[in-house]
């Protein structure tokens, strides 16, 4: 099912006496097309789990409008808008088995959407297969592992057939291998159900990782939207530039003169259609070519050999950062003997920005 | 007895003195009494040993009275002063203006001198030669012929008895209850909200398993303390309980080893012995029954 949101706003109000306003959420606009996985991503505080509470119901919006397909839901309750939630903890009801957990909405359908014991059972049947958990469909949630607890939540929201599927940072409570092999499992799963579903992560390398779009958010703002490979080869201002990608992408101060940019007056790269102006430049780690006669010379502090790629730990003093990390193809270690180590930068790798809005400058 | 069961007994030691010395000692003690006919504390003598005891104390009627009284006590305090304190606490988790006042308003009784509480029942519900009382005078409102609550009929007084014992120990059980509502996790009932379960579902499917470890702690310390009521028939009737059919069993014993026609250890011992069966097996039911309602 498409999800329209229209210039949704959600302002908290004040809590005591010296309390502010907080505004969450911040005209919020945004096109889901159906049986997307869109990830909404951010730090902490960016709005985005208010976003996913909007969206189940929990919270109301203070202005705008939410559209599942062509319907709007702005003001209806959680439980008439077909969606399933799992929620960070899971929040599975420990006194009820597994059977009963996923049973749980479907008991609670009322007058024609009833369903008898048989079509419960068939239901619930089909959906602990697909996640795997036919055979722990007695036990209670806590005599299961984290991973299982996970799919358990996942079989609840979606054994009612839901036509968007919530997950509140679905990966947060699990280990790193299990993490792993968890958000491929919730790829095929959106995949073999085609459900719309939108995840709310602060991770940037999951959100990158399984979803077919990803919206960046900071301080109750959209940031950016797009395709994961697009946003982290575009990004529209520094915040975005900083927030994906792991290494993280490092900054320098710069100036553009004449279509160059110069980092601490070397002239590092030609031909910028940009204004003379004192810009931040970002770089990515692996952005940086080793190279006698490149023109971006860094005092290197250490080294991080890890086989395929090596991991250069360097700094000089345009970096805003103490030190920065630029990845180098292994065979490059021959090069790296000397303690100034020249660059060369790729051109793609390199994002410039306004000093004082941190916009991106448009090198067209 | 290896090394280490050895240390833990050492560990334990110290309450297991008190215990022992304060408790099960006493208990065995009365228990002998029980048996000892005519026993005197002052020479320590008696007259024979057997059963003696226990029959005349069950062929009592003022035994029988307060056997019957506890009963009653128990059985219509504890469940409506559980479900009282349920729907109070309820209300008090669902509300936010006002919850502090209304907390401490209800927690009142708790700090308040059981005698004090009794006095001012007494005024609530006396009638005398001056006044029929401010509930009787409520009840004239209604063309309903005043009542003597304190000295008249039996159910009368004890209504009263009961009305003020679910009054005085509500606030405990709402201060209970209101600890175990507010540490379920919301998540819980925004997943339940989600799933489209009803109020009443949300209620009996998730609310009341999650705290049913709470209410039935409830359960089994209002059965123990209603059993051991006496206090409050005191408050309310004065000390000669025997004489206004409002006698409990603690009572009972009391009045045997000190009352007014008291000195008789021997029978006290053994009416104590008998509500000590009394709650022992009301206790062991409680506990069986739990095992299928209450989830940990």
């Amino acid at each position: 099912m498409e999800i329209r949101l229209e210039n949704v706003t959600k302002v908290f109000a004040k809590n005591g006496k010296n309390g502010q306003e907080v505004k969450a959420v911040d005209d919020f606009n945004l096109d889901i097309p159906d049986g997307q996985l869109i990830g909404l991503l951010g730090p902490s505080g960016c709005g985005k789990s208010t976003t996913l509470n909007m969206l189940c119901g929990l919270e109301s919006p203070t202005s705008g409008k939410i559209y599942f397909a062509d319907e709007d839901v702005t003001d209806m309750p959680p439980e008439l808008r077909q969606v399933g939630m799992v929620f960070q903890n899971y929040a599975l009801y420990p006194h009820l088995s597994v059977r009963k957990n996923i049973l749980f909405p479907l008991e609670n359908l009322k007058k024609d959407k009833k369903l008898s014991k048989q079509e419960m059972e068939d239901r619930l049947n089909k959906v602990a297969n697909l996640v795997q958990i036919s055979d722990l469909l007695d036990r209670k949630p806590k005599e299961l592992s984290g991973g299982q607890q996970q799919r358990v939540a996942i079989a609840r929201a979606l054994v009612k057939m839901p036509n968007v599927l919530l997950l509140d940072e679905p990966l947060s409570n699990l280990d790193a291998r299990l993490r792993l092999n968890t958000r491929e499992e919730i790829r095929k799963i959106q995949k073999a159900t085609k459900i719309t579903t939108i995840f709310v992560t602060h991770d940037q390398e999951e959100a990158m990782s399984i979803s077919d779009q990803i919206v960046v958010m900071r301080e109750g703002r959209i940031q950016q939207v797009g395709k994961p490979q697009e946003v982290y080869d575009n990004p529209v201002n520094l915040f975005v530039a900083k927030f994906l990608g792991n290494p993280p992408i490092n900054v320098f101060e710069g100036k553009i003169e004449d279509g160059g940019l110069y980092i601490l007056n070397q002239k590092v790269l030609d031909g910028y259609k940009i204004d003379n102006q004192e810009v931040i430049v970002a770089i990515r780690p692996e952005g940086f070519i080793v190279d006698d006669n490149g023109s971006f010379i860094a005092n290197k502090q250490s080294l991080e050999v890890m086989g395929r790629e090596i991991s250069v730990v360097a700094t000089n003093d345009a970096c805003v950062t103490k030190s920065f990390r630029a990845l180098v193809q292994g065979e490059d270690i021959a090069k790296l003997a000397k303690e100034d180590i020249h660059f060369k930068l790729k051109r793609n790798k390199v994002f410039i920005f306004d000093k004082n809005d941190e916009r991106r400058l448009n090198d067209e | 007895m290896n090394k280490h069961s050895y240390k833990a007994w050492l560990y334990l030691l110290p309450a297991l003195i008190f215990l022992i010395v304060f408790l099960v000692y006493p208990l065995f003690d009365v228990f002998i009494y029980s048996l000892e006919e005519s026993y005197n504390f002052a020479s320590g003598t008696y007259t024979g040993i057997g059963s003696y005891n226990y029959e005349y104390v069950l062929h009592d009627p003022y035994f029988v009275q307060a056997v019957q009284n506890t009963f009653i006590l128990v059985i219509i305090t504890v469940p409506i002063s559980t479900i009282l304190a349920l729907i109070i606490s309820l209300g008090l988790s669902s509300i936010k203006a006002l919850r502090n006042l209304y907390q401490t308003i209800y927690f009142l009784p708790y700090v308040t001198n059981t005698l004090a509480v009794g006095l001012v029942f007494m005024i609530l519900f006396q009638k005398t030669e001056y006044s029929v009382g401010l509930v009787n005078m409520f009840l004239g409102l209604f063309d309903i012929s005043s009542i003597d609550f304190i000295n008249g009929p039996y159910w009368a007084k004890m209504f009263v008895l009961c009305f003020y014992t679910i009054w005085t120990v509500l606030p405990f059980k709402i201060l209970v209850l209101t600890g175990a509502l507010a540490s379920v996790n919301p998540d819980y009932y925004k997943a339940a909200k989600i799933d489209g379960a009803s109020k009443w579902r949300i209620f009996s499917k998730i609310t009341l398993p999650m705290i049913s470890p709470m209410l039935f702690y409830l359960v089994i310390t209002g059965f123990i303390g209603a059993f051991k009521a006496y206090s409050d028939a005191i408050a309310l009737f004065g000390t000669n309980l025997n004489a206004s059919g409002m006698n409990t069993i603690v009572g009972y014993v009391y009045d045997m080893l000190y009352g007014t026609s008291g000195g008789y250890p021997s029978y006290a011992s053994s009416a104590a012995i008998i509500l000590f069966v009394i709650v022992l097996t009301i206790t062991c039911i409680n506990l069986l029954v739990s095992k299928k309602y209450v989830h940990y």
